[in-house]
């Protein structure tokens, strides 16, 4: 394996956790912040969308409201992966 | 035969089949609601040992600065803490008083009060959303869904409305959407209290009532189990109705620990 493709999963493994991390102790917002920024450095970030089934499956309020839907993050940081992967591919944004 | 010299340009990776494989999952949890609970279960149960740990290191280094701090600060804050203790000791005078009667009275109602199930506060807003917390008991220690959960002997902040085995989470009265029966001011007017967020409720009653502000919001029934204080009173000339806004005694954003009242048998 090449030393650069190497550095390039060493840098996502370090943003997961770190995402992972702020899911579990930080603020929603930066939570938010985090994933957007690792969805534009990254090609295919799809750990957006596992942090959000995580933030539902953790915090999620099913029954409090949004009519019994589960997922709300999950449809939401989803939403987001779909249109960063758009904007990238629109780009010539190619960082990692 | 002719080949082309020019190499075989790869496909653009475009993650849709990992697209589609995560909306087969949102669709999974969304028609079989068991199977979003069993997740849901399985990474409470990884997390709540990683909320543990993150406790004790914040605990850890908030001792380890207490230590650094200055003599002096310390020496204010000592004596701010001293005057505050005693204005606490004549605010408490006749509190017991008040507490004796409150027993003598649940008795005469036959009403035990059991005891409660001590909890810590694992997660809290604004970590969590829609103003719920998240407390390192579950099932295994008896907690069931509505579970009344409360602060000292008199403060509730809220409801339990989720189990897993090892942890639980509580609805406080504040969340956005929630509606609560109270006993308001000194009268015990009775009035229902709808949560806003961030630990704030609100209550629209009619213009004609007497609330000052700093009156005590008593959840209704025999509990005696104050929610909230008023905060402000906003009245219209236009509106017949005025606007109590009510705040919980406790910050929520810094709760460390709850008492999980079960259920009477």
């Amino acid at each position: 394996m090449r030393a650069s493709n190497l550095n390039k999963i060493l840098a996502r493994i370090s943003c997961d956790t770190v995402l992972f991390a702020s899911v579990l102790f930080a603020p929603w917002w930066l939570t938010l912040l985090l994933t957007l920024t690792f969805l534009m450095l990254f090609q295919n970030f799809f750990e957006a969308f596992i942090a959000g089934l995580i933030i539902d499956a953790l915090y999620g309020a099913s029954s409090l409201n949004l009519y019994g839907f589960h997922l709300f993050y999950s449809a939401i940081f989803f939403t987001m992966w779909v249109l960063a992967t758009i904007a990238r591919s629109k780009m010539r944004l190619s960082i990692l | 035969m002719a080949f082309s010299l020019q190499p075989k340009r790869k496909p653009k990776k475009t993650g849709k089949g990992l697209f589609l494989f995560a909306l087969m999952i949102m669709a999974v949890f969304t028609i079989f609601p068991g199977s979003f609970v069993s997740f849901s279960t399985a990474t409470n149960a990884v997390a709540v040992p990683f909320w543990n740990a993150g406790n004790s290191v914040r605990g850890s280094f908030s001792s380890f600065f207490t230590v650094l701090r200055f003599k002096n600060s310390l020496i204010v804050e000592n004596q701010k803490l001293k005057e505050e203790v005693a204005r606490l000791k004549r605010d408490l005078e006749g509190y017991d008083v008040l507490a004796q009667q409150n027993i003598e009275y649940s008795e005469m109602l036959l009403q035990k009060k059991e005891d409660g199930i001590f909890a810590g506060v694992v997660a809290r807003p604004n970590v969590t959303e829609y103003d719920t917390i998240l407390i390192d008991i579950g099932t295994e220690a008896g907690v069931k869904k509505g579970n009344l959960v409360q602060i000292d002997d008199n403060v509730a902040i809220g409801t339990v409305y989720e189990t897993y085995p090892y942890s639980s989470k509580v609805r406080l009265f504040s969340s956005p959407g929630r509606t609560t029966d109270i006993f308001l001011g000194p009268k015990n007017i009775a009035v229902s209290a709808n949560g806003e967020g961030g630990g704030a409720l609100l209550s629209e009653v009619p213009k004609e009532l007497d609330i000052k502000e700093g009156d005590a919001a008593v959840l209704s029934g025999s509990s005696g189990l104050i929610i909230a204080y008023v905060n402000s009173i906003e009245k219209n000339e236009n509106d017949s109705f005025q606007k109590i806004r009510m705040t919980s005694p406790v910050s929520i954003f810094e709760m460390k620990f709850v008492q999980v009242i079960p259920a009477p048998k």
